[in-house]
């Protein structure tokens, strides 16, 4: 049974998945701080992964990987109230790029099982 | 302890030092220029056996991946490794003549340079330029392959290691090295409806203007804006040139754009950053267009982010740009006299 990853069209489909996500962060005041970089290069390339990962694509994040990634945010301040946001905006993601609804919902519930990890609970 | 050995001498990395810092520490007269990976002026090969990261491998061609080619600017060694380093091959250097120097403004030199042999670019790439004394700078390439010489725009720096010397030294005959053709910044024929938007700062104007005329040569039908950002009208250094190209093809519109206003007609003033989003949302199609970047690298990195914002994909922003190093005479203290002691930043 091929992955969601594979079903939406693979690394392809990340690569322009991506983008769209990270044009939504990024015009998002509540979040966007989090995700404003020097390094645009950087901050894509970790979205892409997260995408991936998210929808079951080839990804070695562990929940360790996840904590020490967002400790800094959460010592700026990052709540549950970013991150729900920022699922919302990879939904949306993922509906303009023509991901049935069904699968919207479980990419988001495997986003939502690393909430503790990111929030560093 | 990570360790490189070169020239004979086996060199101890400090930790989180790259190689270069180390080798320079050690008293070589490395070539090097932007510190950040991205000119490749401080090339330098490992062994067969050494492990090479892929950031200081990043943008090679695969031939040179292979022969263990890396940038030791931002090559770093992980544990108790040792890389064997040498040189790159004198194969890799062309030789040129010198054509012609001639002042384009106060500050901006138009360098001609004739390849020995035969040189294959695209305008918009760019070369490193090598002296005698091993000081090695990168310059953007303005001609056109028909034109039979490359040529290059040299903003005068007081007190560089290199662009007063180009200014005033050199003479037509002389000879030159150089390495390259490098970058991915420039025209790709195939899609002539596709507008272009082309952004430099200063001399960022220079790959710009190679790429603006192999853009119109190849038959580019599609409206493209040629914006220069300068800090007053002298740093227009291409005004007139561009007005001439304007006249001449109906697509082309020229955009200069000052920070001191010296009310000049026609001259824009104020933030590049604005000017290029209007003229991106004022095409019919914005997100069709492909946008050209060059020059300051903070006005780089801010201009792709706004054109990205408002709708151009990454893929379709080139860029380019140019890093100037500041630390060279700290360095060359550093390397001639380890005596030294107090060296200010």
């Amino acid at each position: 049974m091929a992955s969601i990853y594979e079903q939406i069209g693979g690394d392809d489909a990340i690569q322009t998945a991506v983008e769209i996500f990270y044009r939504k962060v990024l015009s998002d005041d509540l979040v966007a701080h989090f995700f404003d970089d020097t390094d645009m290069d950087g901050q894509l390339a970790k979205q892409a992964s997260f995408l991936t990962m998210v929808t079951g694509g080839p990804s070695h994040y562990t929940g360790k990987d996840m904590r020490n990634a967002h400790a800094p945010l959460v010592a700026r301040g990052m709540t549950d109230e970013h991150f729900d946001s920022v699922v919302e905006h990879l939904g949306a993601t993922l509906a303009e790029i023509g991901v049935p609804d069904e699968l919207i919902q479980q990419i988001a519930q495997v986003a939502g099982s690393v909430r503790d990890d990111v929030l560093n609970r | 302890m990570a360790k490189v050995l070169f020239r004979g001498t086996e060199c101890e990395l400090e930790p989180g030092e790259s190689v270069l810092d180390c080798l320079l520490r050690h008293g070589f007269d490395c070539v090097y220029s932007c510190r950040t990976g991205k000119c490749r002026a401080c090339l330098l090969r490992a062994d067969d056996d050494d492990e090479i990261s892929p950031a200081s491998q990043k943008g090679l061609k695969e031939t040179w991946k292979k022969r263990g080619y890396f940038m030791p600017c931002v090559s770093r060694i992980s544990g108790d490794a040792t890389m064997t380093l040498r040189t790159v091959d004198e194969a890799e250097r062309a030789s040129v003549e010198v054509v012609s120097v001639e002042r384009l403004s106060s500050a901006v030199a138009r360098l001609r340079l004739r390849p020995h042999a035969e040189l294959k670019f695209q305008p918009g790439q760019f070369v490193t330029l090598l002296r005698e004394d091993n000081v090695g700078r990168s310059y953007s390439i303005a001609s056109q392959p028909e034109e039979g010489y490359l040529e290059l725009h040299v903003r005068r720096w007081p007190g560089g290691a290199m662009s007063p010397w180009i200014h005033e030294e050199i003479q037509p005959g002389d000879t030159m090295f150089l390495r390259g053709p490098y970058g991915e910044c420039f025209y790709v024929p195939g899609h002539p409806e596709r507008p272009l938007l082309l952004i430099g700062t200063g001399t960022g104007a220079a790959p710009l203007w190679g790429i603006v005329r192999h853009a119109l040569d190849s038959g580019h039908t599609a409206p493209i804006v040629f914006m220069h950002k300068g800090h007053d009208e002298d740093a227009l250094y291409l005004h007139e040139h561009l007005l001439a190209l304007e006249e001449e093809h109906e697509n082309l519109s020229y955009l200069p754009c000052v920070t001191i206003d010296g009310g000049a007609a026609g001259v824009n003033f104020g933030s590049i950053i604005e000017l290029a989003r209007n003229q991106l949302l004022s095409l019919p199609e914005p997100t069709k267009a492909r946008a050209y970047i060059c020059g300051n690298p903070d006005v780089v990195k801010m201009l792709r982010k706004e054109l990205f914002l408002a709708g151009l994909s990454m893929r379709d922003i080139m860029f380019d740009a140019f890093v100037y190093n500041t630390l060279q005479k700290r360095h060359t203290a550093l390397a001639l006299g380890k005596k030294l002691t107090a060296v200010t930043s």
